[in-house]
């Protein structure tokens, strides 16, 4: 029973539920280099997954509407925001409450991986904004689309990856959790389908206040070589959607 | 043949390919190859089309791979087709006007890609690639109209467009879902077969086709831009012209296809076909009524696709599902005709209106009405009589039991309005010659309905061949016969009386009344606002924000 509790404690500070997700965005939020706070993402998310799939728990309904309140909160509270990085954090923070209602359910950890592999590609593609920039900030009038092209194409694949898009993994992760719940419980079926509205609200206001403005200088963009590196990378990230989407549905 | 179908799907996207690698090295010639490949494509839906009319036994399935699974029937090959050749006419349109734009290979690869994901969506027989393809038109439209990435009022209302979209996607991954939890398959193919055989399986404590119907509903009414998710068709100006002309006469229609794709759930959905009528009229009344109040020519354009989206509903939802399609492909080329031909009209406009100084000229332009009237009681009785036997009569020669389906007997309705409305305003007109007039009135309105009526009865033979199914759509969609038979007689009633007193008061010159005139006052000014919808989104938007923002101060942003 004891350690039933410790696993489910544990759970819940890797998949934050709130206030526990408090100390989580402190923690990433603190983080500068954005490659390390992409591999903690992950860290975070599939190890809190394992712990869920390991003890083969499923969640009481009490706890379950904890987690999509907690996925629903933080969702609504990324369309406020402005800075890129803590953007990033709060979809994590979201994500990562959305997966309690996988739990119980074939393929989790997938799930997870589904859900943090965008979220890890977008955190180190802030830190090259914010890199050559200063800071990824909506209220900078960055201007990205003229100041740097291709970093804004990838900035714009990253947010449509993040926001569960075809063909990135996050979209058929979210379409399993729908699947997982449409017949179980439609509160949590309408808390999936409202955080995934929510964010892509908030990824629409982000990428009008960062990469759209009046035409300005080109200033510091990515070399060509690293850009195909990243197209890639994003490449690589529809493929394993598809992959994903195969085990997952 | 059954390659046919992928490679038309196929070439757009190694456009899309092509153009991104070659675009630095052949500048803007790169767009030859857009134009080279989709002329490809639409020969090939031509020729698909063609085996298609020639007779294909119902439906087929292509199966890829995976999901990978593509229906070869009479719905994707028509609708293939009609993208295929509304894309090639705007990409060669765009080639000399996005010339000066920036961006110009980017407007290539997404008008490519665009092309791609609505062939797919048209012949998807797969959910989840159905999902996809839907999904990504959505998105793929809001990066076209967001072309301009210097305009943030494009931008504006590129992302209300997108949120708008993405409120109806959901519907449909909830729909998708609840197939897929009760029939254990993403097939739509098997799906409709399990569906068929057991219609009364149920979620949330109601018959699942229903639910699902329902759902599949609101997805085509907010990409249809039905009334209250209508809001982003009007505003979408800002983006090229190329792309208003593309999203009004094929994106915005992909309601009706939507729901004709899914014309098996709606055999068993009688109730969301109701629905669908009464969204659909309300819509076609409401956008009508703002197009009619608009000062800017191009939202007057935005508000006259949303009544005819809202009219393509309600054909939806009196059964009529394979006249949605009519409807669709005709005001596709109607609409997509007018935006590529705008520019130009304005610019020689400004020169010579090219109008005729003649009757119409005098009647519409001057507005100068005719002096000698007929007798206002015949005339009342002509424009009642005339239309209504000529409609009766051409749907009587195509189809003799036309009578029975309710929801023939309730669109002749508004082929009867219509014909009397062109009636009244010929009678206004002055002509030199009035029995010439309206006798070429007559001969003209003769033959719009014949053709409309033979077409529509084609149209219906083509995509539903199975009498059996046509039937079952029409009967879904109907009421119970005492009711029917009360409403008609009602809506005769008030048709017949207020085309009378038109006339009536026309011809004594009766002053309106002072509440009358203060209530028109009243209705201008609310139509005017466009009901203020725009404003309750624009401050519920602000509102949510601006909570959510207090509530990242309060916790200090964690």
């Amino acid at each position: 029973m004891s350690s039933d509790l410790a696993l489910l404690a544990g759970a819940a500070l890797l998949l934050p539920l709130f206030p526990f997700s408090i100390l989580a965005v402190a923690v990433f939020e603190r983080i500068g280099n954005g490659t390390l706070r992409s591999l903690l993402l992950l860290v975070c998310l599939l190890p809190g997954a394992a712990v869920l799939d390991r003890a083969g728990f499923i969640p009481p309904d009490w706890m379950l509407a904890w987690a999509m309140l907690t996925a629903v909160f933080y969702a609504w509270r990324a369309v406020a925001l402005q800075d890129a990085r803590l953007w990033v954090v709060f979809l994590a923070v979201s994500s990562g409450a959305l997966l309690w209602a996988g739990a119980g359910h074939d393929g989790l950890l997938w799930k997870a991986l589904g859900l943090g592999l965008p979220l890890a590609m977008m955190s180190v593609l802030v830190e090259l904004i914010e890199r050559r920039f200063g800071a990824a900030h909506a209220g900078m009038d960055l201007r990205l689309a003229t100041a740097a092209p291709k970093l804004s194409a990838l900035f714009v694949a990253a947010l449509l990856a993040v926001i569960a898009m075809p063909v990135s993994p996050s979209f058929f992760t979210m379409l399993a959790l729908v699947v997982d719940q449409s017949r179980l419980s439609a509160p949590t079926t309408l808390a999936i389908l409202g955080c995934w509205i929510l964010w892509s609200w908030s990824a629409a206001r982000l990428f009008a206040g960062i990469a759209v403005g009046p035409r300005r200088e080109r200033t510091d963009d990515i070399p060509a070589g690293l850009a195909r590196i990243y197209g890639a990378g994003f490449v690589g990230l529809g493929a394993t959607g598809i992959v994903l989407g195969g085990m997952l549905l | 043949m059954t390659l046919l179908l992928p490679s038309v799907v196929a070439l757009p996207l190694i456009s899309a390919v092509l153009t991104f690698f070659l675009s630095a090295r052949m500048g803007r010639k790169v767009s030859e190859i857009s134009v080279a490949l989709i002329a490809l494509s639409f020969a090939l839906t031509t020729l698909e089309f063609w085996s298609a009319i020639r007779g294909w036994e119902g439906r087929a399935e292509i199966v890829l791979g995976g999901w990978l699974t593509l229906f070869r029937d009479p719905l994707s090959a028509i609708l293939a087709w009609v993208i295929a050749g509304f894309s090639l006419i705007v990409h060669v349109y765009s080639r000399r006007y996005m010339a000066d734009e920036p961006g110009y290979a980017r407007f290539f690869i997404l008008l490519n890609l665009m092309t791609a994901a609505l062939l797919v969506m048209v012949s998807a027989s797969n959910l989840i690639l159905l999902l996809i393809a839907w999904h990504f038109v959505g998105v793929l439209l809001y990066l076209l109209l967001g072309q301009d990435l210097h305009s943030r009022p494009a931008q504006r209302h590129a992302f209300t467009t997108f949120f708008t979209y993405r409120l109806g996607d959901l519907p449909m991954v909830l729909a998708a879902a609840l197939l897929f939890h009760a029939y254990g398959t993403w097939s739509l193919t098997e799906i409709f077969a399990r569906l068929g055989d057991t219609p009364q399986t149920t979620a949330f404590g109601l018959p699942l086709p229903v639910v699902v119907g329902f759902l599949i509903a609101l997805s085509a009414f907010a990409r249809s831009a039905q009334f209250l998710v209508h809001t982003w068709l009007p505003y979408t100006m800002n983006g090229p012209t190329p792309v208003s002309a593309l999203m009004h006469a094929g994106i915005v229609n992909a309601g009706g296809v939507l729901v004709n794709r899914f014309a098996p759930v709606y055999v068993h959905a009688g109730e969301i076909l109701h629905l669908m009528f009464v969204v659909g009229l309300f819509t076609a009344i409401v956008g009508s009524v703002l197009m009619l109040t608009q000062h800017d020519i191009k939202k007057s354009l935005g508000y006259s696709t949303m009544g005819q989206m809202g009219f393509m509903i309600m054909e939806c939802g009196v059964g009529a599902f394979s006249l949605a399609i009519y409807h669709l492909i005709a005001h596709g080329m109607f609409k997509g005709t007018m935006f590529l031909n705008a520019a130009g009209v304005i610019r020689s406009a400004r020169r010579d209106d090219g109008v005729p100084a003649e009757d119409l000229y005098t009647f519409i332009v001057e507005r100068q009405v005719a002096r000698r009237r007929r007798p206002w009681l015949a005339m009342a009785i002509f424009t009642l009589t005339v239309p209504a036997v000529i409609l009766f009569l051409a749907h009587y020669f195509v189809e003799q039991a036309f009578m029975e389906k309710q929801g023939a007997v309730i669109l002749l309705f508004f082929g009867w309005m219509t014909g009397a409305q062109l009636i009244f305003a010929t009678y206004h007109m002055r002509a030199e010659n009035p029995l010439r007039l309206f006798s070429l009135i007559l001969v003209s309105f003769t033959i719009v309905v014949i053709g409309y009526s033979a077409i529509a009865h084609t149209f219906d033979l083509y995509l539903y061949p199975d009498e059996a199914f046509r039937k079952a759509l029409y009967t879904a969609a109907g009421v119970k016969l005492i009711y029917f038979d009360v409403f008609v007689a009602l809506l005769a009633a008030v048709i017949v009386l207020g085309w009378i007193f038109t006339y009536y008061s026309e011809r004594k010159r009766l002053p309106a009344p002072v509440w009358s005139r203060r209530l028109r006052g009243m209705f201008y000014a609310t139509v005017s606002r466009e009901f203020f919808l725009g404003d309750v989104y624009a401050r519920t938007a602000r509102a949510v924000i601006g909570g959510a923002g207090r509530i990242n101060a309060m916790l200090g942003w964690r």
